[in-house]
């Protein structure tokens, strides 16, 4: 073969190869002026070498060749030094990130660092993950749209399968309560819970078809104030019985949202009743609404082939917050308490379905919950309405 | 002074006939019960009912078939028709409307609050 080197004893002598001086720069050059940055760092953790592309990363460090570099990359070169294995960094500069192979060069005790600019990969990665994120929440949104359709056709088949019994069930007991003439006490006592037990069974099945009615919201805009206090006087009754003190604080500035009136009704009804429920003996609930304004630096898109163009917007929310001084959510079922059918009031008229709807009307319109025990006792809830 | 007549549409027999005790109960109504819906239009010609209570879902016909039928003969226009029936749906309640119907109660509802209904729908009836 042309270029494979020939061993031959017969061969005099083998001239001793010195390369010309022009090589030689050409060598250097290779390497001073490879695009992609290169440096080498003693064992000690002495800069040795910088070619021009890695020049702004040392200036970034705030070093020059012949430095001391940080005692973090000290110590990882020595790690790699002595495991004698290579390793991957990414290194942050300026805005770009670049990512080294660090060969370690155990006889010479020093480690090569070949680097590249990956800041574009990252970010197109960064894209990508994010862009993937968003396909997920799309499809376990579209497996919930379809869930909610496959559980309103049952429901809806279901509540009229029951209720008819439900109806004749109730019909027939109103007329016993009021037709037996028995001086067993017990008599009216089990009529009483059978009448109880139908409204119980008629109240899931309601729960059960608005928990999973489809239909659509009927938005307008609206000043959620009025909202929460049309909200707070239907649950009047409940609050003064419970001997609840309702402390309002709205903030009268707060701009219309487009909401369905009557199902945002629905989700204060049940919160305001949750927290009643949460303080048999009495309590404050204070309603308080807000305008939250946040100002978040996003990446809005693509100024000009890669240079991506960065624009502060400011993000408005409108909060409502229920605070009570009940007694919290009990350990350990936090994670649970938008499951539908899960309820801590068994028996007690609970049909579990309060928060499901709830979280499913918020959902509808786009608006964010969240439900947290407050320092000191009681409960902080949170909603979030995007403007 | 006369009872009130209200005849009931609904398949389900045992519901409209408990129904139609405790109505009687009350003293203020004479209650019919056809329990097919083919046959309410028929019924409702011969009894002139004050009222009707009528079923939405029946299995040899409509509700609102009945209900179309009943509001479209001039025989029995006039008579008020209040939906008693286990469909909430506002869908199903915004049809009856459309179709003429006074009034819509789901089921279950107690007596109280069916002859409340009756009573004011009766009212307002143009004398």
């Amino acid at each position: 073969m042309k270029n494979r080197p020939v061993r031959s004893a017969k061969r005099k002598a083998v001239k001793k190869y010195t390369p010309r001086k022009d090589e030689l720069k050409n060598l250097a050059d290779f390497t001073s002026k490879n695009p992609r940055p290169s440096l080498c760092i003693g064992k000690g953790g002495t800069l040795l070498y910088a070619n021009a592309a890695s020049l702004p990363i040392i200036s970034d460090w705030g070093k020059k060749i012949g430095d001391m570099v940080s005692r973090e990359w000290g110590e990882l070169i020595k790690e790699v030094l002595v495991s004698g294995i290579r390793e991957n960094v990414e290194v942050e500069c300026s805005g770009r990130t670049y990512s080294f192979v660090m060969v370690p060069v155990k006889k010479a005790s020093y480690v090569n660092m070949y680097g590249s600019d990956v800041t574009e990969r990252k970010r197109a990665m960064e894209r990508l993950t994010a862009a993937y994120a968003q396909l997920q929440e799309a499809q376990s949104q579209l497996v919930r749209a379809e869930k909610m359709n496959v559980i309103g056709t049952l429901a809806s088949g279901i509540a009229h399968e029951v209720k008819n019994p439900l109806a004749t069930i109730s019909q027939g007991l109103e007329y016993l309560s009021k037709n037996i003439n028995s001086k067993d006490e017990n008599v009216n006592s089990i009529l009483n819970y059978m009448e109880d037990a139908v409204k119980k069974a008629d109240g899931t099945i309601r729960g059960l078809l608005d928990f999973s009615r489809a239909t659509a919201l009927d938005i307008k805009s609206e000043n959620l104030n009025s909202v929460i206090e049309e909200s707070l006087s239907l649950i009047k009754m409940q609050s003064e019985k419970s001997k609840t003190t309702v402390v309002q604080d709205l903030d009268k500035n707060i701009p219309q949202i487009e909401i369905d009136k009557s199902r945002m009704q629905q989700v204060f009804v049940n919160l305001f009743l949750n927290s009643i429920q949460a303080m048999p003996d009495g309590g404050e609930l204070k309603v308080k609404t807000y305008l939250r304004k946040l100002v978040k630096r996003s990446v809005i898109g693509v100024a000009s082939p890669g240079v991506e163009s960065a624009i502060e917007i400011e993000e408005k929310s409108i909060i409502a917050e229920i605070v009570d001084t009940g007694k919290g959510i009990p350990k350990g079922i936090a994670d649970k308490i938008f499951e539908p059918f899960f309820t801590t009031r068994q028996g007690k008229g609970g049909t579990g379905l309060g928060l499901s709807i709830v979280r499913n009307i918020l959902e509808m319109h786009e608006a964010g919950i969240e439900i947290k025990n407050k320092e000191g006792g009681g409960v902080r809830t949170t909603v979030i309405f995007k403007l | 002074m006369a009872k009130t007549k209200i005849l009931i549409v609904d398949d389900e027999e045992n519901f409209a006939h408990i129904v139609k005790i405790n109505l009687e109960q009350t003293g203020s109504f004479e209650v019919a019960v056809v329990p097919e819906a083919s046959e309410a239009c028929k019924a409702a010609t011969v009894l002139k009912p004050d009222l009707i209570l009528l079923d939405i879902v029946m299995p040899d016909k409509d509700g609102f078939e009945v209900l179309k039928a009943l509001k479209s003969n001039d025989k029995t226009m006039a008579i008020p028709v209040i939906m008693l029936t286990a469909v909430g749906d506002d869908s199903a309640k915004i049809k009856a409307a459309e179709q003429f119907s006074e009034g819509y109660i789901i089921k279950p509802v107690s007596t109280e609050v069916l002859r409340t209904k009756i009573e004011r729908v009766l009212e307002r009836r143009p004398s």
